[in-house]
């Protein structure tokens, strides 16, 4: 039934030369440069970020769009909004968290719940009507809190209620309480990026060329996508690095189109947005 | 989140507690999840898994079912569970399909010639699997 309306979409828009936007969901796993390519086109195209870039996997623990991004492929235009999905992982382990320096948040914008302190968590509380008592300890506000606000109204709530997020101090690595909060969200955003897969129209697959294809999350993400009827093109990513092998990519799965790029270095783009391009109705 | 923490807590307790200190490698017949929903194959699969246990399957998951596992696995992730690895061979006319498993950290060694089959198995005791086209490799890690 969706590629039933996938394809009708299709051919109205070829019939009417529509300049519907595409969603175009930028899926893999952690750390093969999702983000990193996000912002590439997003800063080519808009002159704007998407989100942060690290090495540390997971994160990106929300879905990140970048709405009206307009690209030139050729002489096609492609009108898209740009979905840079959290990285997905079939395990998430917080103790992973706690080698890494904490990430100098982008004040305001992905508030997580590690942000608040007391105060802010007060502040949205009496704002929800939530009821705690005076003697109330910051776990057991954040416990309520938690229960009423969604992890994606945050950031606007933390806004609205002109709450002020310090920039994290680069310096100190995550201590438990805030590597389990991240595991959390992380293992939220990883079931958040796999019901998407039912709302993007294209898929760019990101794979790090210096690592084997073959692992089962890519065959499972290649299989729904598959399954789904949605067009997808692989990015053999990270070409700069001398370890790359994106042969091992092409050769892994024959059955999509495979561009070979650095989204670091912003190299082979063109052939990235003309591939996307051949694929739209 | 918590319905799943709650229902979970005495495996949780039980893969603490653990008397073998060998593998446990559970191979389940298709046939006998066949009637079930896919909801409650997922289920009875981590259930295993949980525990502490390798699942072996006669035949593969499909993309949808396998994206299922993964959702049913994240909702599970607490504290005590990490998650899993698995592997699914699809059934193949053409190739041989030949399966062979290496669990290095034990002697455990076997061969297994199916059209079809699924591997889970929990996170903390899978160092890596390697797969080929038509074969994948499991090395386990020695539980402490
Ligand atoms: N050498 C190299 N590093 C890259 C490239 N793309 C991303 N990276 C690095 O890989 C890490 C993960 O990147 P990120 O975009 O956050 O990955 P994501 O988890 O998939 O969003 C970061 O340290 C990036 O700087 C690339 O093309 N070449
Ligand atoms: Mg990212």
């Amino acid at each position: 039934m969706k590629q039933f309306i996938r394809k009708l979409r299709g051919l109205f828009n070829r019939l009417f030369g529509s300049k519907r936007e595409i969603r175009l969901g930028i899926y893999g796993e952690p750390n093969t440069g999702k983000t990193t390519i996000a912002n590439k086109i997003s800063m080519d195209w808009l002159g704007e970020p998407v989100g942060v870039v690290s090495e540390m996997p997971h994160t990106t623990r929300m879905i990140q769009k970048k709405e009206h991004v307009e690209v030139k492929a050729g002489n096609k235009t492609l009108n898209m909004n740009l979905l840079d999905m959290p990285g997905l992982a079939t395990q998430v382990d917080y103790k992973q968290f706690l080698k890494y320096k904490r990430l100098p948040s982008n004040p305001g914008s992905n508030v997580s719940f590690s942000d608040l302190s007391v105060s802010a968590l007060k502040k949205i509380a009496k704002n929800k009507e939530i009821k705690l008592t005076a003697k109330a300890k910051k776990a057991t506000i954040l416990k309520k809190v938690k229960a009423e606000v969604k992890d994606s109204e945050l950031s606007a709530l933390a806004k609205e209620l002109k709450i002020k997020i310090k920039a994290k101090k680069i310096t100190g690595k995550y201590v438990q309480s805030e590597a389990k909060t991240l595991a959390e969200e992380a293992t939220k955003a990883i079931i958040e990026a796999i019901k998407w897969l039912d709302n993007v129209d294209n898929v760019i697959v990101m794979m790090d060329s210096t690592k084997d294809p073959l692992t089962q999350v890519n065959i499972m993400l290649l299989g729904n996508l598959e399954a789904k009827g949605i067009p997808v093109v692989i990015c053999a990513n990270k070409t700069d690095l001398p370890k790359a092998k994106p042969a091992a990519i092409k050769d892994a799965f024959p059955q999509h189109p495979v561009v070979e790029i650095s989204a670091l270095k912003g190299t082979n783009l063109d052939e990235l947005y003309s591939t996307i391009a051949g694929q739209v109705a | 989140m918590a319905k799943t923490k709650a229902k979970s807590k005495p495996k949780a307790k039980k893969t603490k507690t653990r008397k073998t200190p060998g593998l446990d490698m559970d191979f389940i017949s298709m046939k006998t999840l066949s009637d079930l929903t896919v909801e409650k194959r997922i289920n009875t699969i981590l259930k295993k898994v949980k525990e502490g246990h390798m699942v072996v399957l006669d035949a593969a998951l499909d993309a949808d079912e396998e994206a299922k596992l993964v959702t049913a696995t994240m909702h599970g992730i607490d504290g005590e569970f990490t998650g899993i690895e698995f592997c699914t061979l699809e059934k193949s006319n053409t190739m041989a399909v030949n399966v062979l498993m290496r669990l290095l950290s034990s002697i455990f060694r076997a061969s297994i010639t199916k059209p079809g089959l699924t591997f889970v198995g929990p996170s903390y005791l899978i160092e890596k699997i390697k797969r080929d086209p038509d074969a994948f490799y499991v090395s386990t890690r020695r539980k402490n």
